[in-house]
């Protein structure tokens, strides 16, 4: 089977400023996995490069067997960005309009939708806990009620592979508890294959099977120990030389 | 009302003026959820450049204004890309080029008050031809925005997930550009360039302070739309007023009202 995303020797650099350099990683299916690293390590920028928008500097990194920049299968794909406080504020659409996005864009261009499709985007709103506010316009939501319909947006397209990127940003902490809960059991019944970028080292850990971390341009998977060393602020990269000042900015 | 209708340019100002008043919000919904209501200006401003140039080589000034109107669209668009996050630099600068063009080939126009009549529109006074391009135009527009509905709204949601999602937002956009320029150089013939515009936010704006969903903004809008013009042409009739600018007064005057009883309702309750 292939991996869902392979990534071979990856560089970036954003104007000669090197984002990370050589990194390596694979994501098989059915993983939940997390990668941290402090504000500007690169994490939304590796999201985007496996999201096909960025072009790599050098080094390939592939979907579900394809190069990203040639992926074309992209309802296997999720992906809920970093969620912006005046996201959607003013928008005039319900809530139910909003989930259904996805599952309709699936249809493709000059087909209409039928009630299986309806269907489905009120399963992913029950999915989200928000089936009681479908009818009601994205506005008069709070922020985390808008992030779980953003969410249901995505997973009514039924999705093999969900990337997030800082989904634990501006939303409160019971909400940042239901989503993951939410994760875990997307993952372990339906087997979707989860990748979420945070700074939330300490709530991911709790949850996830593989933790990534991006520092110093490099990427390293850090085992159990390391993790505990991270939690505690302090393991260490590799290629690191500059020693304990720049070390553990992982929170 | 029937008093009205007995005339054939009153008549043909009804069809022309409902027809528009459905299409012309529809594409204003977009517009104003992707955050460029100003687009409705800039494409009108250079659409006088097409009518201009127009006048001057002697071909319709209709088909100039929308081959200006369509350069102009394109423009925005190329520069959009360029520059996401400050979508408006695109508007400005287009219109700017299309006013300044539409300055300088405007002094080499012999009949001014030719050339004046686009400004305002002259919804009263159009021709057998002009009247099947709004026919047309307005079929052609209804037709892409049922069917590109989904896509559309995804669009103006957020631009980056439809892309994800799989929607060829290039090509949706790409049409939807032709269409908004059509549909505003054929407006501008009728209600004139100078408020064209306004007749593609203003009814959007009152919608979204009534409506319950997306649906119902762009229902609400294109009723309000309608009702504006109804009002408006009736009333210029009689008082003989300039028919273009008496329907976008209504409209402005429509969502004054609505923002001052939302105003004391909220107070009330």
């Amino acid at each position: 089977m292939n991996a869902v995303v392979q990534a071979e020797n990856l560089s970036f650099r954003y104007r000669d400023e090197p984002v990370f350099t050589r990194v390596n990683f694979s994501i098989e299916p059915g993983a939940f996995l997390a990668v941290i690293g402090a504000n500007g390590a690169g994490k939304s920028t590796l999201l985007r490069l496996i999201l096909g928008e960025l072009t790599p500097a050098a080094g390939s990194v592939r979907l579900f067997g394809r190069e990203a920049r040639q992926f074309h299968d992209w309802f296997r794909v999720g992906f809920l960005p970093q969620s912006s406080p005046a996201a959607g504020e003013n928008f005039p659409a319900t809530a139910e309009e909003i989930a259904s996005a996805n599952v309709f864009a699936r249809l493709g261009l000059f087909r209409f939708p039928g009630p299986q499709h309806r269907a489905r985007t009120r399963e992913a709103l029950r999915l989200v806990g928000m089936e009681q506010y479908a009818g009601r316009l994205i506005s008069s939501l709070s922020g985390g009620q808008r992030q779980r319909v953003m969410l249901a947006r995505v997973l009514a397209a039924e999705p093999d592979f969900l990337l997030l990127d800082e989904p634990t940003t501006g939303v409160d902490a019971a909400a940042v508890a239901a989503l993951f809960d939410l994760l875990t059991r997307l993952n372990r019944e339906k087997g979707l294959t989860v990748m979420m970028a945070t700074h939330d080292t300490e709530r991911a850990a709790a949850h996830v099977s593989r933790v990534l971390c991006l520092e110093n341009a490099s990427l390293l998977e850090l085992d159990k120990a390391q993790l505990e060393e991270e939690l505690r602020h302090k393991h260490k990269h590799p290629v690191m030389e500059d020693g304990a000042l720049s070390a553990g900015g992982g929170l | 009302m029937t008093a009205i209708l007995q005339y054939d340019f009153m008549r043909r100002a009804f069809i022309v003026g409902v027809l528009l008043a459905v299409v012309i919000p529809c594409v204003g919904v977009i517009v104003v959820l992707k955050r460029l209501s100003m687009i409705g200006d800039a494409l009108s401003h250079s659409s006088l450049a097409g009518v201009a140039a127009g006048l001057i080589m002697g071909f319709n000034p209709l088909l100039g204004a929308g081959a200006a109107c369509v350069a102009a669209a394109l423009a925005i668009e190329a520069i959009r890309k360029k520059i996401p996050r400050y979508s408006e630099i695109s508007i400005a600068v287009v219109m700017s080029a299309g006013i300044g063009l539409a300055g300088v080939l405007s002094g080499f126009v012999g009949n001014a008050a030719n050339f004046n009549s686009f400004l305002f529109g002259s919804i009263v006074a159009i021709s057998n031809f002009e009247m099947r391009l709004v026919i047309f135009v307005s079929l052609a527009v209804a037709a892409v925005f049922v069917l590109l509905y989904k896509e559309l709204f995804f669009i103006a949601l957020d631009e980056q997930a439809a892309r994800i999602a799989g929607v060829p937002t290039g090509t949706v956009n790409f049409i939807f550009t032709i269409l908004t320029a059509f549909t505003v150089s054929v407006a501008a013939r009728t209600v004139g360039a100078l408020i064209v515009s306004s007749l593609m936010v203003v009814p959007v704006a009152c919608a979204m302070q009534l409506a319950g969903s997306y649906r119902q903004t762009v229902i609400l809008s294109v009723c309000f739309a309608v009702l504006f013009t109804l009002c408006g042409l009736t009333l210029s009739y009689y008082a003989r007023l300039k028919p273009g600018a008496t329907i976008v007064l209504t409209g402005v005057f429509c969502l004054t009202l609505i923002l001052i009883g939302k105003k004391i309702m909220r107070r009330g309750s």
